[in-house]
């Protein structure tokens, strides 16, 4: 069958239970659509999500999807990668997952260069919860638990993955579904770790971080002339990519901060299985007489 | 009764060859023919620290490491130090005469050997204490060399001719000091070997490593954590080898979720861990009885609350095994008695999980995880193994399991509550897992009658398992249809209290016994039998609360004594005894709780 499945092959009949005017509408599409260009049969698609709005999206998608808890769709998805390397293993998840409950799944998924992609929903806010700031929430946001406004200073998504050792970091935005498409589709197509963040406004409850606000804001970076291979100028604009939180002119960039080429865990860890069965594979009932007390 | 019962123990700094001298005891006993058990401790301390590692060889079926010791060999002043008010007379002392001198004890025999001296003088090489002293008792107790030999030689294979030969010197070394210096006094003497029997030697640690990988496992989520680390040591090549993996997790939770996502891959998972490794991965149990995912949980329980002893025994996780968690999920619980069994219950482990796609927690203990035990060399082929439901087109004609055009992971028609599992690759079968309730397609639905029929769906799988793999678990030991005690127990009490029973039964009281290796879920109606053969009901465990004792009085309405050690180490056979005697000796008492004290009078922790 080389008939390329459309967009629409790639969703369940479950109707999305987010608010109208959601950003993720818009990333679920544009997921489909990269899947349908890259022709990924749905069977081999795994989608794993953590808890919140975003975390939703692998039940609207026909794939196999696992919901997981809140904060660990990582380790799952890595668990999933490694009983099968042939699979493609997606994250679909959000800021509080990735940033706050499971935080300490991202390093080590990075730096192994495990070979999955992570779509982080960020629209600084948790909204399953109803509205409470989130790591990536800009300072003096309003929360129901910090009705004072919030005094937190915001954590860099794109400079944390890259510091990490991320192969694979981009960004783009849910109000410009072709560059949310085509980076998704360079996310997946990339061998190891990618990480997109996916500013995703929440129209319920984050009132700042708007698609008004979005509007002419966001430049792209690699239009710009930015060498996606230049890891140290990844890190210089990614240093930059919440400055708009602070200076009203400030663009917000999208694109691809890095691209690197690092061997990725699942070869790594095919290189040492062959190492251990050159010499042939031992049968169970051989590992089990090793534990004889050796006559030499 | 044994005809030969000889218990060795040696003692010494950590690193100076205690351990591996006792393995070499214990392969010296299998390769002769004997039943042999050893149990060894190793120092929290990385370098330095107490060490030791008692051997105790038969020519019956072992099931403790005993009491105490016959032989004790001193590497150093502290082993002595540790060991000495265990000294009594007829005891033998070997010991380390260039390091220190043993006050006076009445009638001990005393073997002085310069160990240190005849290593840093004569070999040149200290590092060969440990053989100089394995030739030393060698020489006295006729223990036959060529099997040391034997040892030495597969120990140090890869280290080359001049690493072997230096330590067959060694060795010679330790038998002529003792032709030429000592005057044997003792009546110890290791017998004449007889027809070795087919045997391996495995720790507790390493046969549940082995037992996973005979269960089919391929996948192992590790995070270091004392005592359960060595798990992960001694499955991690045998895992490559079969074409699994061990993947070391950034924490025990990850460990679990990574678990739980191969096993949804379709591959065969586990991870072991200890108390505070099962309490971070609790949230991750819920969601793989939920999502009706196989997986296996080691839990080598150590002496808890918080940090507590990490090298240290306790029966402390039976209640979080059972009931940790939020929500009420669907669960097997199992506890093996001694090493033997820690392998087939690992297998036993998969199947439960496989069969009822269940999260299975074994349960078993920092000295079960260090004791080694020889034991009928396993035979693959005659071992049982379950492997889960797989959904296969062909065999669903009717699509039963599609409705719509989506498959039905959690359909409710089934009898017995278990569906077939859909695997990743699958076009037939795709669908979702999430930890909401959901409906037979899956989806995540609040509806009150959904949600009562799919809590019975899962739930009542432990009907079945009840039904058809339950009773194999509970071993019973009834000679009497009115015993005077019933005693239950679990774990290595277990053990323990095998040998204790064999003692109380010579003394003529009538004892029956159940050894309940699944604790969950309950048979009611065996422990009811049980029960109903018995006068009372003691039920030893070391732990605070008597967990088995409250967990059958809820269950099947069991009255019971419970006798509870926390001190950190095992009980040994004369306790239990001693337990059961009280019992004997107070008519009265048929239920409750005694401790140490009870029966020892104050500020007593036990008779180690």
């Amino acid at each position: 069958m080389d008939v390329k499945l459309k967009p629409a092959d790639y969703r369940s009949d479950i109707e999305p239970t987010w608010c109208p005017g959601c950003g993720h509408f818009g990333v679920i599409a544009a997921l489909t659509k990269a899947f349908s260009e890259l022709g990924l049969p749905p069977e081999n698609i795994v989608s794993v999500s953590g808890i919140g709005c975003s975390s939703r999206a692998p039940l609207f998608m026909k794939n196999y999807s696992v919901h997981t808890l809140h904060g660990r769709a990582i380790p799952v998805a890595v668990g999933i990668k490694l009983a099968n390397p042939e699979l493609t293993v997606l994250v679909e998840t959000g800021d509080g997952d990735m940033f706050s409950i499971g935080a300490g799944h991202n390093p080590h998924a990075a730096r192994r260069n495990i070979d999955i992609t992570v779509i982080c929903m960020d629209n600084q806010i948790y909204g399953l919860t109803k509205n409470q700031i989130s790591p990536t929430s800009r300072e003096g946001l309003y929360g129901s638990l910090t009705p004072y406004g919030s005094i937190d200073p915001p954590l860099n998504p794109i400079a944390t993955m890259l510091a990490y050792g991320s192969t694979f970091v981009a960004q783009t935005y849910a109000g410009n579904p072709k560059h949310m498409a085509y980076i998704f589709e360079e996310a997946i197509r990339h061998k190891g770790f990618s990480f997109v963040n996916v500013l995703s406004p929440c129209p319920t409850f984050n009132k700042v971080d708007t698609f008004k606000y979005y509007k002419n804001k966001t430049k792209d970076i690699n239009e710009m002339g930015h060498d996606p291979a230049d890891y140290e100028e990844a890190l210089e604009l990614a240093f930059h990519d919440l400055d708009h939180y602070y200076n009203p002119d400030a663009p917000v960039p999208i694109g691809i901060f890095y691209k690197g080429t690092k061997e990725t865990y699942d070869e790594r860890m095919r290189r040492v299985r062959e190492r251990y069965t050159a010499s042939g594979i031992p049968t169970v009932q051989e590992l089990i007489d090793a534990c004889k007390p050796k006559a030499i | 009764m044994a005809r030969f019962d000889l218990t060795i123990k040696i003692g010494g700094e950590g690193g100076e060859g205690v351990i591996s001298a006792g393995d070499f005891l214990t392969e010296a006993a299998a390769r002769s023919g004997y039943e042999v058990v050893n149990f060894k401790s190793f120092p929290a301390e990385i370098k330095g620290g107490y060490a030791q590692s008692t051997v105790r060889i038969s020519d019956e079926k072992l099931y403790s490491t005993g009491d105490t010791f016959n032989i004790l060999c001193c590497f150093n002043g502290e082993a002595y130090f540790f060991n000495k008010k265990h000294l009594k007379e007829g005891t033998v002392l070997v010991y380390d005469s260039s390091d220190f001198e043993p006050e006076e004890h009445r009638g001990v025999i005393f073997y002085p050997v310069p160990l240190s001296e005849l290593a840093k003088d004569v070999m040149k090489a200290y590092i060969t204490k440990n053989v100089i002293a394995l030739g030393v008792l060698c020489g006295l107790f006729d223990i036959p060399s060529q099997s040391i030999r034997d040892s030495i030689k597969a120990r140090f294979i890869r280290k080359g001719e001049e690493v072997i030969n230096l330590n067959y010197k060694a060795l010679e070394l330790g038998i002529n000091y003792v032709r030429e210096n000592l005057k044997k006094v003792d009546p110890y003497k290791f017998p004449s070997p007889r027809q070795p029997k087919d045997v391996v030697i495995m720790e507790g640690n390493q046969a549940v490593a082995k037992g996973a990988i005979v269960a089919g496992c391929k996948f192992y989520a590790a995070y270091p954590i004392t005592p359960a680390t060595t798990v992960g040591n001694y499955i991690v090549e045998d895992l490559i080898k079969v074409g699994g993996w061990l993947y070391q997790a950034e924490d025990e939770i990850a460990s679990l979720g990574m678990a739980i996502g191969a096993s949804f891959a379709g591959v065969k998972s586990m991870t072991a861990t200890s108390g505070p490794g099962l309490s971070l991965m609790t949230e991750f149990i819920s969601y793989a009885g939920m999502t009706e995912t196989p997986v296996v949980i080691v839990d080598v329980q150590r002496t808890g609350p918080a940090t507590g002893m990490p090298t240290k025994h306790e029966q402390g996780d039976l209640f979080h095994a059972i009931y940790g968690g939020h929500g009420e999920i669907p669960r097997a619980v199992l506890a093996p008695i001694n090493v033997e069994e820690s392998f087939y219950l690992t297998v036993g482990a998969f199947n439960l999980a496989e069969k009822y796609q269940i999260p299975v927690i074994l349960l078993t203990d920092a000295s079960l995880s260090l004791r080694a035990e020889a034991f009928p060399t396993p035979k693959v082929e005659n071992i049982k193994i379950e492997n889960r439901w797989i959904y296969r087109k062909e065999e669903d004609p009717e699509g039963r399991f599609k409705k719509a055009g989506r498959f039905l992971r959690f359909a409710l028609f089934t009898e017995d509550g278990i569906t077939p599992m859909g695997i990743p690759g699958d076009p037939e079968a795709i669908h979702a897992i999430t930890g909401l309730e959901h409906q037979e397609n899956s989806d995540p639905r609040n509806r009150p009658d959904i949600r009562t029929w799919q809590m019975e769906k899962r739930m009542n799988k432990l009907v079945k398992l009840l039904r058809e793999d339950a009773e194999r678990f509970y071993e019973f030991d009834m000679p009497y249809s009115k015993a005077d005690v019933g005693v239950i127990t679990w774990g290595l009490t277990g053990s323990v209290t095998k040998e204790a029973i064999e003692r109380l039964r010579s003394k003529g009281i009538k004892i029956n016994a159940l050894y309940m290796k699944l604790l969950w879920p309950i048979r009611k109606d065996l422990i009811e039998g049980f029960v109903n053969s018995c006068e009372r009901i003691a039920i030893p465990e070391t732990n605070w609360s008597g967990q088995l004792a409250k967990i059958l009085k809820a269950e099947a309405g069991v009255d019971a004594v419970s006798f509870c050690i926390y001190r950190g180490e095992p009980m040994i056979p004369k306790e239990v005894e001693d337990f059961i005697d009280y019992l004997i000796n107070n008519p009265e008492m048929s239920a409750g709780r005694l401790t140490p004290s009870d029966i020892y009078g104050e500020k007593s922790y036990g008779i180690i």
